[in-house]
């Protein structure tokens, strides 16, 4: 198996077992995810090779470089929130009632900040000293780095806005070439000698595998 | 009474009316902090309007529909006591299935998507968020 997917697999292996609760890891690429499934500590995590570039104009047979990407996708959504005790209070006067109207935080709001926790926690934990070989052996990996981070534009169609982001996490190691092993088939040799008028069950040489 | 009028009264029965067309209570609380449970003018007939909880969407992705969560309630405007303006904060109560009798649930109108205001037929479409206790 080639390195990119050892090490795909790995990333995943570490966000999953740094959740602790605060959000989850998606082990495929999902094209559609709804808001609810994001909401609040649901905020999930995708990992993905995104992208690969091999030295050219090395040895033709044998180890590549391979620059890798991938792509660490980050997803939250949430309600607008704040204490709508008096604002549901049919006691409470205009004044409480504006007060919290006042200070209720809208989605968006709720959702960015949710979305750089979530940043901040991932970076911590793949730029971790610990992780520097994305659990590989010293040497396979290096130029770990987390080299960029994206935020999209929320979307604020719905009753939860939505917000994802990007973070691109590239490394670089070594292509090994053993070349396509193709799975094993079973042959059967079958050879038989006819003779004519006799049963090619009872004359002949068989050979079976 | 010209078209424009006739349209306006329509709203009547195409939003408000609750016993036979589509309205449902809603409860409204301005950012000032003053609630509206009845009609303007009104201390008997609660204020209604049209609310529907979903929206059909095409997904830029794959080119299929998909229906999403999208609460919105339409109002008449004269049936207001505030009108409700871009970048304001509203907090809304509806009832979560439709029908009158059903529980009422939380949701706030605010600037992340402004009201769509309808003044040459004289209503108002609120777009909800859910709002949650901290």
């Amino acid at each position: 198996m080639m390195l990119f997917r050892t090490i795909k697999a790995n990333i995943i292996e570490i966000l999953v077992a740094a959740e602790a609760g605060r959000y989850r890891t998606i082990k495929a690429q999902r094209q559609i995810t709804s808001g609810l499934q994001n909401e609040n500590l649901n905020r999930t995590v995708t990992v993905f090779y995104s992208q690969g570039n091999f030295a050219a104009g090395g040895r033709v047979n044998g180890p590549t470089q391979h620059d890798m990407t991938f792509g660490v996708e980050l997803a939250v959504s949430g309600p607008a929130k704040g204490d709508l005790t008096p604002l549901l209070d049919p006691e409470a006067t205009p004044t409480q009632k504006a007060a919290a109207l006042l200070n209720l935080k809208e989605s968006s709001l709720v959702v960015d900040d949710s979305i750089d926790e979530l940043y901040d926690i991932i970076y911590q934990i793949l730029m971790d000293g610990r992780n520097q070989n994305l659990g590989t052996t010293v040497g396979t990996i290096t130029k770990r780095f987390i080299t960029n981070i994206q935020k999209d534009e929320p979307v604020p169609r719905g009753e939860l806005v939505i917000l994802t982001g990007m973070m691109n996490l590239t490394c670089r190691g070594d292509e090994q070439v053993p070349g396509d092993i193709q799975p094993e088939e079973t042959k059967i040799y079958d050879t038989t000698i006819d003779q004519d008028g006799d049963n090619p069950d009872t004359a002949g040489a068989r050979v079976d595998n | 009474m010209n078209i424009r009028e006739l349209a306006e009264r329509d709203l009547a029965k195409t939003l408000e009316d609750s016993s036979s067309g589509f309205g449902l209570p809603v409860e409204l609380t301005a950012p000032n902090g003053d609630e509206q449970i009845f009609k303007k003018n009104s201390t008997t007939e609660l204020l209604t309007g049209q609310i529907l909880y979903e929206t059909v969407l095409i997904d830029p992705q794959t080119g299929a529909q998909k229906i999403i969560p999208n609460p919105n309630v339409s109002l008449r405007i004269t049936s207001l006591d505030i009108v409700p303006k871009a970048g304001e904060k509203w907090f809304v109560r509806i009832p979560i299935d439709p029908s009158r009798t059903a529980e009422k649930f939380s949701f706030v109108s605010s600037g992340d998507r402004d009201p769509d205001t309808m003044r040459s037929i004289g209503y108002i479409t609120l777009y909800l968020q859910k709002a949650k206790q901290t």
